[in-house]
């Protein structure tokens, strides 16, 4: 209490006093000191509160002894109020001593941070620079891809503008907001008109509703569209286009455009239809060929062999006979020849693979094949498996043994022949062998191929079809055909197929 | 089969169809001979016995061998007859599945053919 009568002692006259209590000097004096220490009150605080705001600011402390250091300015502007109607002087010397202790102290500890002060700034300094370098790189960076981007527009417009094709590109829910010149040649229309939806405009009434159906779905889908329709010329004519469009998708897999192309494919479809309707008509024509061609075969095979039974009294006639017979088989098989070599000429070979027993077939072929075997006194054996069932097409197999045995009486010189069906590992194997004149080893790589035969056509007639209709059957079963010969001695030729 | 089948031929070309006859007929079996699926219907429906066999040929006028061979083998009295198809047609072969005959031979066919065919397949009726 003493010390704070002394502070307050009443016996120092008022500063008031010194302003001759003139209100204008008294009130100045009191409004500015009072302005002044707020503010510094108010400075104070704002450096509080960055301190506390901003974690990690350097030389915190620093601020504090500054904030500090103003309180106590602000305070002794105050007391400097209030001395002019009380003349408490030893406080306000007091806050003043505080005051000037408080300036001394931190404007000595300011001191030592000055230089770590300018090199923590030229730190920033530094720190600046070097972002200002990385922001430059970068938007040179971003320049060079724009750049890029852009010379990639123009070549894809580039290319777009000089396709043969029609073509165009659409958002990803399949507006169409680009068309190549050669669209807006080919249809006769204008930008203004394709706006939008506006391509429906050159399509076809009668296809126009499948098309938008299946471009929807692709939209909807993202899977590629491809279709053929017509569209309209700027003449007013049709021509059919095959549709191609590709979606164009982004780093997530969504569709992000559509590259739509129109190809002129009018020639070629017609040039298609031309072509079914070719081959429709030689199947016909090969189905009616088929049936005329046998037909006569048939009847005049068996009015002869029943003739050949019948005559038993008269050996020169019942010769006649046997020779008709002998060259009505070579017709046969001529007929056959042709008929498959046609057939497989222009669409290669077709078979329908069911399940096929190979001994029942080679039992039936021998059956057929018993007349001629009789007349050239070669005797026809079956041997191995009872039954052996593959994958194939009856018919074709029946024409593989049906040829091999053809071509084992005929240059077996009335040996036995042998056809011995089997089942290995992997596979099953027909071997035909005869004992007959046997092919020599050159002859033996070239007999497969078309128009081919071992020995000269003017000993053994054909085609030399028989054998190329056996690779080719074969093959077409995923099956290889093989010969092992030696003139004079005989010829096995075996046939593999895939169990 | 051992003695003489109870054969029905229905072949619409008229000397196959002949030439059959003559080759069955050889062979001492009885032989009746239709010239297309319609007449053998209507020849079924009078016989007195069933044939043992059916020799089928397929391309014929008025009635083919498809359409007879679906009306004869859903028929009560017909279906067990044994049916060979004879047939100059590739199309016997894409379709047999269709036809599930006793057996389909191509055309042409010789005479022990024939006799083979008949001596393996005749079922005749008791």
């Amino acid at each position: 209490m003493d010390l704070w009568q002394a502070l307050v002692d009443p016996r120092f006259m008022p500063h008031g006093h010194c302003y001759w209590w003139e209100p204008a000097m008294v009130w100045s004096q009191v409004s500015t000191n009072l302005v002044i220490g707020l503010s510094y009150l108010s400075i104070s605080a704002t450096l509080w509160m960055l301190t506390r705001r901003m974690k990690g600011i350097p030389f915190s402390k620093a601020y504090l002894a500054f904030g500090l250091f103003i309180v106590s300015c602000g305070i002794t502007h105050f007391i400097d109020i209030v001395t002019i109607w009380r003349g408490v002087y030893w406080l306000d010397v007091s806050l003043r001593a505080f005051t000037a202790l408080a300036s001394a102290a931190t404007a000595i500890w300011l001191f030592p941070l000055f230089p770590r002060v300018v090199s923590l700034g030229a730190l920033f300094q530094a720190e600046r620079e070097q972002s200002r370098a990385a922001l430059q790189e970068e938007l040179a960076r971003s320049e060079a891809l724009r750049r890029k981007l852009e010379a990639s527009e123009h070549q894809f417009r580039e290319v777009v503008e000089n396709l043969p094709d029609l073509a165009w590109s659409a958002a990803a829910d399949g507006a169409i907001d680009f068309y190549n010149q050669r669209w807006y040649e080919y249809t006769g229309t204008t930008s203004d008109d394709m706006l939008g939806w506006g391509w429906k405009s050159v399509h076809d009434a009668a296809h126009i509703e499948a098309v938008e159906a299946q471009w929807r779905a692709s939209i909807t889908s993202g899977v590629p569209f491809e279709m053929e329709f017509p569209l309209r010329a700027a003449d007013g004519s049709f021509r059919w286009f095959l549709t191609r469009v590709r979606p164009l998708r982004g780093p997530t897999g969504d569709v992000l455009r559509w590259i739509g192309t129109n190809t002129d494919i009018h020639e070629q479809r017609q040039i298609r239809g031309e072509l079914k309707r070719a081959v429709e008509q030689r199947d016909l024509f090969l189905s009616i060929a088929a049936h005329e061609l046998r037909t006569p075969i048939m009847t005049m095979g068996i009015q002869l062999e029943l003739a050949e039974q019948a005559i038993t009294d008269a050996p020169p006639v019942r010769k006649r006979v046997s020779t008709a017979l002998t060259q009505l088989e070579r017709l046969q098989t001529l007929v056959e020849e042709l008929l498959d070599v046609t057939r497989m000429g222009t669409d290669g070979l077709t078979i329908a693979k069911v399940p096929v027993d190979l001994v029942e077939i080679a039992r039936a072929v021998l059956d057929r094949k018993e007349g001629r075997a009789q007349r050239s006194g070669t005797e026809l054996r079956l041997r191995g498996d009872a039954q052996l069932v593959v994958q194939g097409d009856g018919s074709r197999l029946d024409r593989v043994l049906t040829n091999l045995v053809n071509n084992a009486i005929k240059y077996g010189n009335g040996t036995p022949v042998t056809v011995e069906v089997s089942r290995a590992a992997d596979h099953a194997e027909i071997t035909v062998t005869d004992h007959g004149i046997g092919i020599a080893a050159a002859d033996q790589a070239r007999i497969f191929d078309k128009f081919e035969r071992a020995v000269s056509a003017d000993n053994f007639g054909g085609f030399g079809l028989g054998l190329y209709i056996v690779r080719e059957i074969v093959l077409a079963h995923g099956g290889s055909v093989g010969v092992t010969s030696e003139p004079s001695a005989g010829t096995t030729f075996r046939v593999r197929l895939p169990l | 089969m051992t003695g003489p089948c109870n054969v029905l031929v229905v072949e619409d070309d008229d000397d196959i169809r002949e030439s059959l006859v003559d080759v069955l007929t050889e062979y001492g079996h009885v032989v009746h001979a239709v010239t297309n699926g319609a007449e053998a219907i209507v020849w079924l429906e009078q016989a007195a016995t069933m044939p043992g066999l059916i020799l089928l040929d397929l391309m014929m006028p008025v009635m083919d061998g498809f359409v007879f061979r679906a009306m004869q083998r859903t028929h009560a009295r017909w279906a067990s007859i044994p049916v060979v198809v004879l047939s100059a047609h590739a199309a016997s072969e894409t379709r047999r599945e269709e036809l599930q005959a006793n057996a389909v031979f191509k055309k042409p066919l010789g005479v022990s053919a024939i006799r083979d065919i008949v001596d393996q397949h005749c079922q005749n009726a008791a």
